[in-house]
């Protein structure tokens, strides 16, 4: 070892130095560190779970939304056509109902219109009747008086009449 | 209620003796002649026995004809009365 130029005295006390330095590097160098750089690592690993656990929060938060939006934009929907469904069955009930109205009033003017004429044309006929009748009546005596012939005569048919009268 | 009418109810409403003759009204438009009355009365006699009592009755409104009534029996010749049916006949076809 001496030819080679080493101490042996000299490298045990170096080799102990170093074994210190290393222990000593070790234990408060090298530790620390590694737990440090482990609790690092930890806490990144753990706020990328929390990223993403909120990314996927995110996402059933929107999914719900867009659900709920859906969900309202249908029932809006329903609402709609049944307002509008509703208002046009009323709109028709209403119409069917002046129809009605007006169907009976004509119906009721027509009956009452030849109802009238009915009751114009029996006194008109009436009328003509009497009209006629009294004519007759004049035209035979009130004005013209019949003269004596004819009266005989009249008398002569009763008589004859008479006869057969039981 | 003309005068021949206004007769007739006395005649009627009145309570008759049994014995009292039967009243005949004999109306017609010109007075009628002996011939006429005759024939009349003959019928009036045959219907009704002899003792009747005949009251002739000229109304120019019966227009022509005669009008022979009895009691409640009135047989109407007249040409009033036949246009009277004619009148009831017609409103009774245009019903």
């Amino acid at each position: 070892m001496a030819r080679l130029g080493i101490n042996v005295g000299y490298l045990f006390w170096q080799i102990v130095a170093f074994g210190i330095l290393v222990f000593l590097m070790q234990r408060f160098l090298y530790e620390p560190v590694l737990n440090m750089l482990d609790k690092r690592a930890e806490k990144i690993k753990q706020g990328l779970a929390d990223a993403e656990a909120a990314r996927q929060r995110a996402r059933a938060s929107e999914k719900e939304y867009a659900d709920k939006m859906a969900q309202a934009r249908r029932e809006a929907n329903e609402i709609e056509q049944r307002i509008v469904a509703d208002a046009q069955r009323e709109h028709d009930a209403i119409l069917a109902k002046a129809r009605a109205e007006v169907e009976w009033m004509r119906a009721e003017a027509q009956q009452q219109l030849a109802l009238e004429r009915a009751q114009l044309l029996a006194e008109a006929r009436k009328s003509a009747v009497n009209l006629a009748v009294d004519i007759s009546r004049k035209v035979l005596g009130a004005t013209v008086p019949l003269d004596e012939d004819v009266q005989r005569d009249l008398v002569r048919q009763f008589l004859q009449e008479l006869e057969a009268y039981e | 209620m003309n005068a021949r009418s206004k007769r007739f109810h006395i005649q009627r409403t009145q309570e008759a003796p049994p014995k009292e003759p039967v009243q005949a009204y004999v109306t017609s438009a010109v007075k009628l002649i002996k011939r006429e009355r005759a024939a009349i009365s003959r019928w009036l006699k045959a219907k009704h026995g002899a003792d009747i009592k005949v009251e002739y009755i000229v109304d120019p409104d019966i227009i022509g004809g005669v009008i022979l009534q009895v009691g409640d029996q009135v047989i109407d010749g007249s040409i009033a009365g036949k246009l009277e049916t004619l009148r009831n006949h017609l409103r009774a076809a245009i019903r």
